[in-house]
């Protein structure tokens, strides 16, 4: 198991150093340090110098890594320093160099906890809550440090990047917080489009995830859509949501999901995914793309791309990129928007031959267009040329959409106590995965 | 500098030394704190360890953990100064009324990992592993391998004592932490701990249900390395752990899929190990499209072994491995190498679709490997040639500069020309190739057109100048393409002897004083072959092959052997680098198969229930019986071409020369001899 584990500063200084076996030298920190500074973007979440595995994932810049001599499962290293994340930031409210350094007591006890031998051994919130002696201390909100310190992003396509929602950014020792309780719905697409907008491949990958602050932890009970069905029949066809596969936290019971589709939660504190959900099956997608491509001449090529809204009226999407690559014996490209296009720019990356349109707000069942006039270089004909234009990749996000119409029917919390009624929200988000037209 | 450096580190530990002798409690308290605070960014404060023992007399619990935190960093350095605080911990051991303080202490006792230390240890040590409170007892349980690792002479007392915990102990956490450390053990110790049987067997199932997450992998782990004795037994214990498929951690999931694989061995009822396998493979695919790529890749990289056991679990299912453009590129890779095991008779048409699409990608080595990819499938099934080859013609058309795709797209169809020879016959590939031939700058890519011009100089129109222009440089060359202009050299003299004889001359010139032993000991087989007869010449050298029983669809990533040894590890580091554990790790002993054979799990239209055929020994002896046991082409290396890398072209001299053998010709064997050199 875990031999040690430790938190670097994006420098590479030690904030938290825990040496659970004994058996590697001190000096792995800075082991781990030169070898990812080596990769020339994001260092591989797993290496091996000289028999040591280090597995490490990077959260608010910080590297949390976990060494080990041992035959380990990759996927539970990286599991465990993807919990352990979590716990922190239920303790602390965020993680970045800062709090960690201010916390740093509180953090050793939180490790102590968690694993023991390198073993793991409690490792949620709630479980360890009445353990931890320390209470964190907040950092100043308006500190000269926080407002020097640059914007550290990690790009990562799979964190939702979605807006912000006053759930986050809290600990969950705060004892004088409201007593409410979030539940999101995301879901993520993956739709595949051939030229004439046929849909090739298409899949739904979502999640329930629930953020508690009830007082008490009082057992919930949430029910979901009456023709919720689980696991697909081949060549059947059902007019209900069928879920192809989902898993579920470990504070579910979903033992009444088949009969009366509820699933009764003990909700541990802070945040949790409640269940994982697949769906392979045909859906509406939201946005329809069609593009039409014209040789004008033997040097010039014109592209149009019309971009349909299929939702209803009242949704809007509140971003949508779409990016066209076009080929790279491209001498000059222009993107025309429609006359009194609002809200809306077009911008043409010289570099990487790209054309990036981006929509700022979309209310369903509109329609946009593009017009790109291509002149090539010389070297090449339009008729090869066009080839090389796509695939067209979009990006977005529609709120209070879903696709496959899983619903929270209703959220109900079983024992009630106090007088008071926690507050409930409830919301739902649709993102693009990889939602592409090929040409 | 130096000097003010240690004067200033001297003055703040005598400022913290003042404050841990201080009588007030916060501020001995805020002192500790800092001392922990110098320890963690590495400063040595070892000096002040005196002091700092000295506060654990407070009962405050936050303070202890702080002191032990100390403690267990440098008991090590002063193991003198150690001895005192034993005291200290007996006392909070056996007298405190806090599990948490009891847990606390010989939590912190085990790492102190001092051989004197511990003969202090073990009676308070089995104290807690029968202590009331399972907090404590877990605690201690693992306590155990910590102790034993340092001074395993102390122990056999208290393994005694754990064995006995197995069988009566009921709370799931315990139960786990025991399983681990009893495991841990026998790993260091090299015996069997842990006996088991039907009542401890049925325990354990009844805490996977229990016990956390990590627990649920440590017993779902060890019991996947356990031999049910019957089927029966089987069926109980996969039926047990069917409801961890749908754990929501991604571990869990996978242990309880590597346990299930495992015991379909031992089951003898056909359908429900068709019908177990249709419960295992959407969780498998829920897995692959989890939320982070890394835990993808880790999934990914477990399927292809997974997939030469199991190819029914993917049966349909090639969809799932088709490539997103947002992915990272080691999944795209992982993907495509799945997608060409996978591919069969009947998904060839899907596979080779998706696959020309990536085509036009923007990463030149993505496209090699799909245009690697798409050459395998050529290869591996003749229904999908004719599709295949049109899409690499048409890649070949677009080319307009040289890049790493090209240089695979010569060698993919150097291959696809050696398995089927007319295929210049049916299309115009030979002509669009010999257009783009210049792009070729690659070792591997330009022995393979030096080849393709050798063989099909009668169909090229320019083919003598061109292999003029290879002479031409042939001291620049590398040893490979060296090696393969002097065969292809030696063919274009037997097909046109007038128009050659100039190009041969200059050809052997240049070769015969070649540094390397390769290159000049050819030259001169060639010479004096071609001195003595050149009709023997011809026969050798012009050979055309027929058949293609050389190429043989093996797909198969590990030998019968290693395979069951790496199925036993699925999961682990080792089977992400593809490897064995003890290939990655030297203190690893991997338990000896005997077992000769693997199971196949494979869909069967015929009959409804998947059968077990085609053991992979059936292959082994079909080979042996051909006399070629090592020349399996090996037709999935996805490594990248290195250029020095002669095992390709030395297989492909191999395949060459055997057909010479079945000529019978008894020269043939001496350039068997040189050519394997």
């Amino acid at each position: 198991m875990f031999s040690q584990i430790f938190i670097l500063s994006p420098r590479g200084d030690t904030i938290i150093n825990r040496d659970f076996r004994s058996d590697l030298p001190k000096s792995t920190p800075e082991t781990f340090f030169r070898q990812a500074k080596t990769y020339s973007g994001d260092a591989n979440p797993l290496f091996n110098v000289d028999c040591i595995q280090f597995a490490h994932i990077k959260r608010g810049g910080l590297y949390i890594v976990g060494t080990s001599r041992f035959n380990l499962q990759p996927a539970m290293s990286l599991e465990l320093l993807d919990r352990l994340a979590k716990e922190i930031k239920d303790f602390c409210g965020v993680i970045n160099e800062e709090v960690l350094r201010k916390n740093f007591i509180l953090i050793y006890e939180i490790l102590d906890e968690s694993f023991d031998f390198g073993y793991p051994q409690l490792m949620a919130t709630e479980q360890i809550k009445p353990l931890i002696v320390n209470e964190p201390i907040q950092p100043q909100p308006d500190s000269v440090m926080n407002s020097l310190r640059p914007k550290i992003q990690t790009f990562n396509i799979f964190v939702p990047n979605t807006m912000g929602s006053q759930a986050v950014q809290r600990s969950v020792l705060n004892k004088n917080q409201a007593n409410e309780i979030f539940v999101d719905i995301y879901e993520k697409l993956n739709v595949l489009f051939n030229s004439s907008a046929y849909v090739i491949n298409q899949s739904i990958e979502g999640c329930i995830q629930m953020t508690s602050f009830l007082q008490g932890n009082p057992p919930l009970k949430l029910a979901l859509n009456e023709d919720l069905q689980i696991g697909r029949q081949q060549g059947q066809y059902s007019a209900g949501v069928i879920l192809d596969d989902c898993n579920f936290h470990e504070c579910v019971n979903a033992n009444e999901l088949d009969m009366n589709k509820t699933l009764r939660i003990q909700p541990p504190d802070g945040q949790f995914v409640v269940m994982n959900y697949r769906i392979s099956g045909d859906y509406a997608a939201p946005f329809r793309l069609f593009p039409i491509i014209e040789e004008i001449s033997s040097s010039k090529i014109e592209v149009t791309i019309k971009l349909k809204a299929c939702f209803d009226a009242k949704i809007i999407a509140s971003y949508a990129n779409i990016r066209i690559p076009i080929p790279k014996q491209t001498a000059n490209a222009y993107p025309e928007l429609v006359k009194n296009a609002q809200q809306e720019t077009a911008e043409y990356d010289s570099n990487k031959k790209i054309i990036e349109w981006q929509i700022k707000k979309l209310c369903g069942g509109q329609e946009r267009s593009l017009k790109i006039k291509l002149t090539l270089q010389a070297t090449q004909t339009a008729h090869t040329a066009r080839k090389e234009i796509g695939p067209i990749a979009m990006n977005f996000e529609i709120p209070m959409f879903n696709v496959s119409r899983l619903q929270i029917k209703y959220l109900r919390i079983e024992e009630r106590g106090n007088t008071t009624n926690p507050h409930r929200w409830v919301r739902y988000i649709t993102q693009s995965s990889s939602y592409v037209c090929r040409i | 500098m130096a000097y003010f450096g240690n004067n200033q580190q001297r003055g703040e530990l005598q400022e913290l030394y003042a404050d841990l002798n201080d009588l007030n409690f916060e501020k001995k308290k805020e002192a500790i704190k800092k001392v922990i605070a110098y320890m963690t960014v590495g400063k040595d404060v070892s000096q002040l360890f005196q002091s700092v023992i000295k506060c654990l007399e407070f009962q405050d619990i936050e303070m202890k953990k702080l002191i032990y935190l100390y403690i267990v960093n440098y008991s090590r350095q002063k193991p003198d100064d150690a001895i005192m605080v034993i005291q200290n911990f007996r006392k909070d051991v056996r007298k405190s009324e806090n599990p948490l303080v009891r847990a606390l202490a010989i939590r912190t006792f085990g790492c102190l990992r001092v051989p004197k230390l511990n003969e202090y240890l073990i009676e308070p040590l089995k104290d807690c592993v029968q202590d009331d409170d399972p907090y404590v007892r877990k605690t201690a349980v693992l306590c155990v391998p910590k102790v034993f690792e340092v001074s395993p002479e102390l122990c056999p007392a208290l393994l005694e004592q754990l064995q006995k915990l197995l069988e009566k102990e009921s709370n799931a956490l315990v139960l786990a932490n025991l399983i681990q450390s009893m495991r841990e053990i026998e790993v260091v110790n090299g015996k069997q701990l842990i006996v088991l049987n039907p009542k401890i067997i049925q325990k354990l199932l009844l805490a996977i249900d229990e016990c956390m997450e990590w627990g649920q992998i440590f017993i779902l782990d060890y019991l996947a390395t356990y031999d049910p004795v019957d089927s029966k037994q089987a069926e109980i214990i996969i039926e047990r752990t069917l409801p961890r498929l749908s754990h929501i951690n991604p571990t869990v999931t996978f242990c309880a899929v590597k346990l299930i694989l495992k015991y379909l061995d031992y089951l003898n009822n056909g359908d429900l190990v068709k019908n177990l396998c249709k419960k295992i493979s959407p969780s498998l695919i829920s897995l692959l499209s989890w939320n982070q790529p890394e835990i993808q890749y880790t999934i990914l990289r477990n399927i292809s072994l997974i997939l030469q056991k199991f190819p029914i679990l993917f049966e349909n299912e090639v969809k799932v491995f088709f490539c997103s453009f947002n992915e990272p590129y080691y999944i795209k890779y992982e993907k495509l190498d799945i997608m060409v095991r996978i591919c069969d008779s009947k998904n060839f048409h899907q596979v080779l679709n998706e696959l020309m699409i990536y085509i036009n990608e923007a990463d030149p080595h993505f496209v090699r490997k799909t245009i690697k990819s798409i050459g395998k499938i050529a290869v591996m099934y003749d229904k999908a040639l004719a599709e295949a080859v049109s899409i690499l013609v048409e890649f070949a058309k677009n080319v307009q500069q040289t890049n790493e795709a090209v240089q695979e797209l010569f060698i993919q169809m150097q291959i696809i020309y050696r398995k089927n020879r007319n295929l210049y016959k049916t299309n115009d590939s030979l002509k669009i190739l010999f257009s783009i031939i210049d792009y070729a700058n690659e070792p591997e890519a330009k022995s393979a057109c030096a080849w393709i011009i050798g063989e099909f100089a009668e169909f090229i129109p320019k083919s003598v100048e061109k292999m003029g222009e290879y002479v031409d440089n042939f001291i620049l060359e590398d040893r490979l393409v060296q090696l393969q202009i002097l065969t292809s050299g030696v063919k274009l003299y037997i097909k046109y002897p007038s128009l050659c004889s100039a190009l041969i001359q200059q050809l052997i010139n240049s070769a015969k004083d070649s540094f390397n032993p390769d290159v000049r000991d050819r030259t001169y087989i060639y010479w004096r072959l071609l001195s003595t007869d050149p009709e023997i010449v011809k026969n050798l050298i012009c050979y055309v092959a027929v058949g293609s029983s050389q190429f043989q669809k093996d797909i198969r990533l590990w030998e019968t052997k290693d395979l069951i040894t790496a199925l036993e590890n699925m999961g682990s580091i080792s089977n992400l680098f593809h490897k064995l554990p003890n290939q990655l790790y030297k203190n690893i002993k991997v338990r000896n198969n005997n077992q000769q054979e693997v199971k196949i799990y494979k869909a069967d239209e015929k009959q409804e229930v998947p059968s077990k055929e085609q053991e992979i020994k059936k292959d082994d002896q079909i080979q042996q019986q051909q006399q070629q046991p090592k020349q399996d082409f090996d037709l999935l290396n996805f490594e990248e071409p290195v250029s020095n890398n002669n095992n390709n072209n030395n297989n492909n001299n191999n395949n060459n020369n055997n057909n010479n053998n079945n000529n019978n010709n008894n020269n043939n064997n001496k350039i068997d001899v040189y050519d394997l050199i």
